[in-house]
C-alpha cells in the first residue's frame, strides 16, 4: 500500500470515529455548552501546568530509582537480589491509590511533610520505579548471552560490557515500555487530586461543579491528557527508527 | 622443557548431573593445532570455554603459558584478552558496523584510538569493504570472518574456534575454512571444535576424539580418520564421514 493511501485511510477512520462519538454525544436535548468551560480556561491551564510538572518529576525519580532496582534484581548477591524482587512485588502489587492515601495520610504527618504536590511526586515516582525497574531488568536480560561471552571473551570488563554492548541494544528495546510507562504515569496523576493536588482532573471537576457541565468539563480534561500522550507516542515511535539498525520487515498478523 | 601455550590439568565440569568434561589432560604447544571432534554434548564447547575462564571446571587447572586462568583473579579481563574465542552463532555487536566490532576491543581495554589495525585485519579476513555495514546486513559467511578479525585485535596468543562454520550454509564454509587456513599457515596456536574433516585432515597437528566428557582418542588426523582404534570413534566416524 502506498503512503498516502494509507494515510487517507487512517484519516478517513478517524474522522468517522470520531463524527460516530460527537454524533451520538449530541443526540442530548442539551445543547453543548463549550463557554462555561472556556469560562473556567485559567484552572485548566493551571491544572495542566501540575500535570505536567508531576508527570515529569515523577518519571526522573521513578527511572533513577528504577535503575537501582534492575541492579538490584540483577545482582550476584543473593540478599540485594532479594530487596529488589520485594521492592517490585510489594510497591507493584498495591493500588496506586491506596499507596498515596497511604502516603499522604499514613506516613508524611509522621515525618512533618505537608506539601501535598511533593508527597505526590514523591509516591508516584516510587510506584513508577517498580515498573522501570522491571523495565530495564528485562530489557537487559533480553540481550542474548552470547553478546556477554564476546564482549567479555575480547577482554571487557563487566562494567564495559554493560556499557558499550549490552545498554546500547537493551535501551532500543526499552523504548517502548519506557514509553508506555511515561504515558500510564500522566495518567496516574490524575489521582493526585484525591489527596488535594490541584492537577487537570481536579481543574474538570471543579469546572463541573460549578458549571454542570460535567461532559464537556471532562471532554475538556479528556482532549487535553490526548494532546500530551499522543505526541509521546509518536516521539518515542521516531526515537526508536532513528536507533534502529536491524533490516525491518513490517509484521501484520 | 618449554612451557606449553594451552594446558588443562585433571579438569572436570558438571552440569547438574550432566558430566561435560572428565579429567581432561592436554597440552597445546605454541603453534600446534589441535581438532576436538565427537558429538554433540561430548563436551568440546565445555572444554573451549574453559581455557578463556567463560566455563569454570568444578576441578582441576587450566593454564595460558603456564599461568593460571581463574575467573576470580583480579586480572582475568587481561587473561581473557590474551586467548581469542569465535563461536559458533558470531555473537558480533549488531549495534556496531563491521569496522567498530573490530575496534571496540582494543580501544577499550588499550586505549588504543588508532583504526589502521583494525582496517588491516578486515582486509586480511577480505572483508575491508564492509567496514562501514553493521552486522544484520552481512551474509553467515562474512560475520564469521568479521568475528575472526574481531578476535585477532587483541593480538591473541591463542585462538578458539567453537564450530565456526557450523551455522554457515554450505557455500560459505569454505571462505571460512580458507581464513583459518591462512591464520594456521601464519603459526597461530588453535584449538577447534569441528566436524570438517577435510580440514582437519589438512591442518591439524593432533585431533581429538571426546565423548561424554572424556578424551576417547586422540593422535594425527591421518591415525584417527583412517585407523582409529576405539569402537566408539568408528562409530562416530562412519556415521560424519
Amino acid at each position: 500500500m502506498t503512503r498516502s493511501r494509507e494515510l487517507l485511510v487512517r484519516v478517513a477512520v478517524t474522522v468517522a470515529v470520531f463524527g460516530v462519538l460527537i454524533g451520538a454525544l449530541s443526540l442530548s436535548e442539551q445543547p453543548f455548552d463549550f463557554a462555561s468551560v472556556w469560562a473556567h480556561r485559567g484552572q485548566y491551564f493551571k491544572g495542566l501546568g501540575i500535570t505536567l510538572v508531576a508527570t515529569a518529576c515523577a518519571y526522573v525519580i521513578g527511572l533513577t530509582l528504577g535503575v537501582f532496582v534492575a541492579l538490584a534484581r540483577l545482582s550476584r548477591t543473593l540478599w540485594i537480589r532479594h530487596l529488589g524482587d520485594l521492592y517490585v512485588e510489594i510497591i507493584r502489587g498495591t493500588p496506586v491509590m491506596v499507596l498515596l492515601m497511604l502516603a499522604y495520610w499514613g506516613i508524611a504527618p509522621l515525618l512533618g511533610v505537608d506539601d501535598k504536590l511533593l508527597v505526590g511526586i514523591l509516591t508516584l515516582g516510587i510506584f513508577s520505579a517498580a515498573y522501570a525497574g522491571e523495565i530495564l531488568r528485562a530489557g537487559i536480560e533480553s540481550i542474548e548471552r552470547g553478546q556477554f561471552e564476546a564482549a567479555r571473551s575480547l577482554g571487557l570488563s563487566r562494567r564495559q560490557t554493560l556499557r558499550h554492548v549490552v545498554l546500547p541494544q537493551a535501551f532500543k528495546r526499552m523504548i517502548p515500555p519506557l514509553t508506555s510507562e511515561l504515558i500510564a504515569l500522566t495518567k496516574e496523576t490524575s489521582l493526585l487530586w484525591i489527596i488535594g493536588v490541584f492537577e487537570l482532573t481536579a481543574a474538570a471537576k471543579g469546572t463541573g461543579a460549578h458549571t454542570y457541565a460535567y461532559l464537556e468539563a471532562f471532554l475538556v480534561a479528556a482532549g487535553m491528557y490526548l494532546c500530551i500522550t499522543i505526541p509521546l507516542s509518536f516521539l518515542a515511535r521516531n526515537l526508536e527508527r532513528r536507533l534502529g539498525y536491524e533490516a525491518r520487515m513490517g509484521v501484520h498478523l | 622443557m618449554t612451557v606449553p601455550r594451552v594446558e588443562l590439568k585433571n579438569v572436570s565440569r558438571t552440569f547438574g548431573s550432566v558430566r561435560a568434561l572428565v579429567d581432561i589432560d592436554l597440552q597445546v604447544a605454541e603453534g600446534e593445532k589441535v581438532v576436538f571432534i565427537g558429538p554433540s554434548g561430548s563436551g568440546k564447547s565445555t572444554l573451549l570455554r574453559c581455557v578463556n575462564a567463560l566455563e569454570v571446571p568444578d576441578r582441576g587447572e587450566v593454564f595460558v603459558d603456564g599461568e593460571p586462568v581463574r575467573t576470580d583473579a583480579s586480572d582475568i579481563d587481561a587473561l581473557r584478552a590474551e586467548v581469542g574465542m569465535v563461536f559458533q552463532h558470531f555473537h558480533l555487536f549488531p549495534h556496531l558496523t563491521a569496522l567498530e566490532n573490530v575496534r571496540l576491543a582494543p580501544r577499550l581495554v588499550r586505549g588504543d584510538r588508532d583504526e589502521r589495525t583494525a582496517l588491516q585485519l578486515l582486509d586480511r579476513v577480505g572483508v575491508a569493504d564492509k567496514r562501514d555495514v553493521k552486522p544484520d546486513l552481512l551474509s553467515g559467511g562474512q560475520k564469521q570472518r568479521v568475528a575472526i578479525a574481531r578476535a585477532l585485535a587483541m593480538g591473541p596468543r591463542a585462538m578458539l574456534f567453537d564450530e565456526p562454520t557450523s551455522a554457515l550454509d554450505p557455500e560459505m564454509v569454505g571462505e571460512v575454512l580458507s581464513v583459518m587456513r591462512d591464520l594456521a599457515g601464519e603459526g597461530m596456536t588453535m584449538l577447534v571444535a569441528s566436524h570438517e574433516m577435510g580440514f582437519a585432515r589438512e591442518v591439524a597437528d593432533r585431533v581429538y576424539f571426546l565423548d561424554e566428557g572424556r578424551i576417547v582418542e586422540q593422535g594425527p588426523p591421518e591415525q584417527v580418520f583412517d585407523d582409529p582404534r576405539e569402537e566408539r570413534t568408528k562409530a562416530f566416524l562412519s556415521m560424519v564421514l
